[in-house]
């Protein structure tokens, strides 16, 4: 055809790079306001997470005693302890600085784990179909059926309370959503036209889903990854919550778990409002960027 | 549709029958032996044995695996290490306490996040009910199911005193099934069921709301307004569309709903099959685990099923092949 | 089926009460006189992240009593943008200026409350594309009598008593009442549309390209039915189309609109036969006629380029890109609204509208014309 020629047409068959897709995703995310302050607090909440050693002025598994040699047992806040002290002893705000490296470790790695694991199914199984889509379709379909939380219970207490096994069983649950949503996007954009137009001068399947497939569902992709980090942290909050968290780190999870078991809800608010309010906090974050994905990768929500 | 239904129940076994083998060979690769615990207690070899043999660990993998599946068709699920008694007897009162909170929470959550995300999603684009509706719902729903509880818990129990924080019932309450009828259980039953339904609600209410948004531009809502009938049963035709993708959407979510509701009954001392999971776990009571987390999945695949079943009763477009 | 077994319609005997209270609705109705509607110096502007530009500027035309109006122009001209304003459907960040006189009242800026009153009441609406415009959800049935009794206060059986009849007028049969909006062929969705149109007698109907989404014969069968209907009930219409040919055989007057201004109007058999304005000389050459045993057959004559964009509009004549006849005046001021008896004509050169008319007739006119541009 002469249309291969033209500029436009051979752009079309060009595709776009995925990083450029990304970044121009990124922007447009960043025009939601909302969308803009969930990213200021996560950015917050890593340089936080980065910075605890530093800022913890103390030990988070230290006892703390007092002069007379006793257990600094439940002390309000002080110019000594800035948020009081557990029922054990440990300094609320060490722990509580500490607890930002954990479920930002939970949060990354679920992020890469379960983004590249469900973009790598997803692709295949949207862009190929035939025994992989066959596969994918009949586990998504039990997956579905397993119920989350419960399977994480027991597959933890099986395998043992450690933070891989935690960041093991997260990978495991969430990836099957992920792999359908953008198996699903995948087998949209396979049937457009521009995509044809590709076969048809020659492009490889490789260029294709680099060049026209990544690009257009980079949306879906990043929708899904922040999603997966807020269920993930959720997740690995309510696991510690139950006291089936890594018992060698300090998790805020595991800090309600103390308070809530030891039975000092009521009394030692600086010690339950701290990790409450950071979780509800860096999970709301998440949701508001997520849901400016959602917006974007929905046309009909636009504003007309 | 007898033939729809008898499919998907089919499909349903299936499913069922995949999480039970996933579920039963998650149990045989645990590291720790069952009889540990008993044998601390000083049995003899021949008793453990014959205990071993009670609880059909012995014989290969596959043998076990055949006479788990066969016990679970029977309905056999064992007896529990730590109680002693059949695991039937163990989760039959507990799976109505889940549903005490789980139907009712699920439904009026559902019921609530429809209402109001109907009103949010006919508000004006960009206007203030419209923006501090969606960034509540969006926080809300970032708020994990523990905090909420814990939250409730602190402020309507401990300091307000209003309601009970722990169990089903004062000590000396009614049992039986009388119980469930007495203003007791319900002055109980009300921070855990609000915590389910405060857990619900947020997602509903943005599904709902993206419904009602997408609906509101299309051109059979047009044709509703000019026949000049109230805003409200307009935006109430847009509200009934949205349904449908709310239902389609609600499947995924139920499973994540159902699981979560094990939090808030730890929270609550809830005595639900998702506390005693949690329990038995810890207690290392496998068999009482298992059916536990049976149960579970059951519970989701017939809501996922009841999901189908109201999808078809509400799009008449729906055909059941 | 999911909702199958519709309930059998038509078979159940109606109660007394209801055939008394649908005899005493019908009579109500059918009091109703056939309305007018003046609109004068009506203009439509959206604002957009573009800036502000006008779909419709400085539209007027009487449409009298129980007498149908015919509304061309191409696509995108601002037919239908006319049709939401006169309903109150125009989105939310439209102005609307001007007036229509609705019997005498400004339908133009009522309230939420007064706009419900009209709407069914006195004027209704006939929409565009029958295939979408249907609630999915709903019976037809439910949905027709849901008109009627957001305005009268009816029973359900008579609201659906009366649907009845209105499905009777438009040759469906009552059972199909019962059915949902996807059982229903684009023809028969199309004939259910008018039956709701006229279910409250409104005295007036805006038919707003009512048989566009349709094939030929199913075309010409809605637009006999419509024609019969308004001998019967003697309704006044706006009938907005780009069928020139189906306003010759419908409507007493017509309106040719361009790029959101009004070219020409005037009595039909006027404007058809004489026309003033380049613009309906072309439409009228784009559209197939029958060929005359003995005359040389009319070739189909396109009118070349596109609709100026509105952001932007052309300082002079907004056909002036695309007319064959186009003087300097023409791309340079705008033209005046020049009236020849019962026609009037938005253009320069009206004076030399016969020899226009002449070469219109021509094909190479045109074709030159692309060449030029």
């Amino acid at each position: 055809m002469n249309d291969i020629q033209n500029p436009a047409a051979s752009a079309a068959i060009q595709g776009r790079s995925p990083w450029r897709a990304a970044w121009d995703s990124l922007r447009l995310m960043m025009q939601d306001s909302f969308a803009v302050a969930g990213v200021a607090i996560l950015i917050l909440f890593v340089v936080t997470a980065l910075a605890a050693p530093l800022l913890a002025p103390f030990d988070p598994f230290k006892a703390m005693m007092t002069e007379t040699g006793r257990l600094a047992r439940l002390r309000p806040p002080s110019g000594e302890y800035l948020l009081g002290t557990t029922a054990f002893g440990n300094d609320v705000l060490s722990q509580f600085l500490h607890g930002f490296r954990v479920a930002l470790l939970v949060g990354l790695v679920a992020a890469v784990a379960v983004g590249f694991i469900s973009t790598v199914f997803g692709v295949l199984a949207g862009y190929f179909g035939g025994w992989i889509d066959d596969v994918l379709m009949r586990i998504t379909d039990v997956a579905l059926s397993i119920p989350t939380l419960p399977f994480s219970i027991v597959a933890v207490a099986l395998l043992g309370p450690s933070i891989e096994n935690i960041i093991l069983v997260i990978t495991i649950l969430f990836w099957r959503n992920g792999a359908r949503i953008i198996r699903s996007a995948v087998l949209t954009e396979r049937e457009r036209v521009y995509v044809k137009w590709a076969r048809a001068a020659g492009a490889s399947h490789f260029h294709i889903i680099m060049r026209h497939i990544l690009p257009n569902i980079v949306r879906v992709i990043f929708l899904w990854v922040t999603m997966s980090v807020a269920f993930a942290i959720l997740t690995e909050a309510s696991l510690s919550f139950l006291g089936l968290g890594d018992p060698t780190v300090i998790s805020w999870g595991q800090m309600l778990n103390t308070a809530f078991s030891s039975g000092n809800l009521r009394t030692a608010w600086w010690w339950v409002v701290p990790p409450s309010l950071a979780l509800v906090m860096l999970v709301s974050a998440l949701y508001l960027i997520g849901r400016a994905y959602e917006e974007q990768t929905n046309p009909r929500l636009r504003r007309r | 549709m007898r033939a729809y239904i008898l499919r998907r129940l089919a499909q349903s076994v299936l499913v069922v029958w995949a999480v039970t083998s996933i579920m039963f060979f998650m149990f045989r690769v645990m590291p720790a032996d069952p009889t540990a615990m008993l044998l601390e207690r000083g049995l003899t070899e021949e008793a453990r044995q014959a205990l071993l043999q009670e609880w059909g660990l012995t014989g290969t993998l596959w043998d076990q695996y055949v006479a788990y599946l066969g016990n679970i068709l029977t309905g056999d699920f064992g007896s529990s290490f730590l109680y002693r008694k059949p695991v039937w007897e163990v989760l039959t009162p507990l799976i109505i306490n889940t549903l005490w909170i789980a139907v009712p929470g699920l439904l009026l959550g559902a019921a609530l996040g429809a209402v109001i995300g109907t009103a949010v999603g006919w508000a004006e684009r960009g206007g203030k009910l419209e923006r501090s509706g969606i960034f509540l719902a969006t926080v809300i729903r970032g708020v994990p199911n523990f905090v909420i509880g814990i939250a409730l818990l602190t402020i309507f129990s401990s300091t307000l005193s209003w309601f009970p924080g722990f169990g089903m019932g004062d000590p000396g309450a009614t049992t039986g099934f009388a119980r469930y009828m007495t203003l007791d259980f319900l002055h109980h039953l009300a921070l855990p069921l609000i915590a389910v339904i405060i857990y619900f609600m947020p997602e509903n209410l943005l599904l709902m709301r993206s419904g009602v948004v997408e609906n509101r531009t299309e051109d059979y809502i047009e044709l509703i307004r000019a026949k000049g009938v109230p805003q409200r049963r307009v935006a109430w035709h847009a509200a009934r569309n949205s349904m449908l993708p709310l239902i389609t959407w609600l499947f995924p979510a139920l499973a994540e709903t159902i699981a979560g509701i094990v939090v808030i009954e730890i929270v609550f001392s809830w005595p639900g099959v998702g506390r005693e999971l949690v329990l038995a776990v810890t207690r290392q009571d496998y068999p009482v685990a298992q059916a536990a987390f049976f149960l579970l999945a059951v519970m989701i695949v017939l809501a996922n099923l009841a999901a189908d079943l109201v999808y078809g009763k509400l799009d008449p477009r729906v055909v059941y092949k | 089926m999911a909702a199958s077994t519709p309930p059998r319609a038509g078979t159940r005997p109606a109660s007394a009460a209801t055939l008394a209270q649908l005899a005493e609705l019908n009579q109500r109705l059918a009091w109703k006189p056939a309305a007018r509607l003046q609109v004068e110096g009506l203009s439509i502007g959206y604002s957009t992240l573009r800036g502000r530009f006008h779909a419709v500027e400085d539209i007027s035309f009487e449409v009298p009593a129980g007498t149908n109006l015919g509304l061309v122009g191409e696509s995108g001209c601002g037919k239908s943008t006319v049709i939401k304003a006169l309903m109150g459907l125009q989105p939310a960040n439209t102005s609307v200026s001007g007036r229509a006189l609705l019997d005498g009242q400004d339908i133009l800026g009522l309230d939420d409350r007064g706009l419900r009153d009209i709407r069914w009441n006195s004027i209704s609406l006939i929409t565009q594309s029958a295939m979408n415009s249907l609630d999915p959800v709903y019976t037809i049935g439910d949905q027709i009598a849901e008109a009627i009794r957001a305005h009268e206060r009816v029973s359900r059986a008579t609201a659906w008593a009366r649907a009845e009849e209105m499905f009777a007028l438009v040759g469906l049969p009552a059972g199909r009442l019962y059915e949902f909006p996807h059982m229903f062929s684009g023809g028969m969705r199309q004939r259910a549309v008018i039956a709701m149109a006229l279910a409250l007698n409104a005295g007036m109907l805006l038919a707003d390209e009512p048989t566009t989404a349709l094939d030929p014969i199913m075309q010409s069968q809605i637009m006999t039915r419509i024609r019969g209907i308004h001998a019967h009930m003697r309704r006044s219409m706006i009938l907005v189309t780009h069928d020139i040919a189906v306003v010759a055989e419908t409507c007493e007057n017509t309106v040719v609109m361009y790029a959101g201004k009004m070219a020409e109007s005037g009595p039909t058999a006027d404007v058809l036969e004489r026309p003033l304005h380049p613009y309906t000389m072309g439409l009228q050459n784009a559209f197939p006629r029958l060929p005359v045993p003995g005359a040389p057959r009319q070739p189909l004559i396109s009118i070349p380029g596109v609709v100026p964009n509105l952001l932007l509009p052309p300082p002079g004549c907004r056909f002036a890109s695309r007319c064959p006849f186009a003087t300097d005046l023409c791309r340079t001021t705008a033209p005046p609204v020049v009236r020849h008896g019962a026609q009037v004509a938005t253009c320069h050169h009206t004076d030399r509208s016969e020899e226009f008319r002449a070469a219109a007739a021509r094909p190479e006119t045109w074709r030159n014309m692309r060449g030029a541009a």
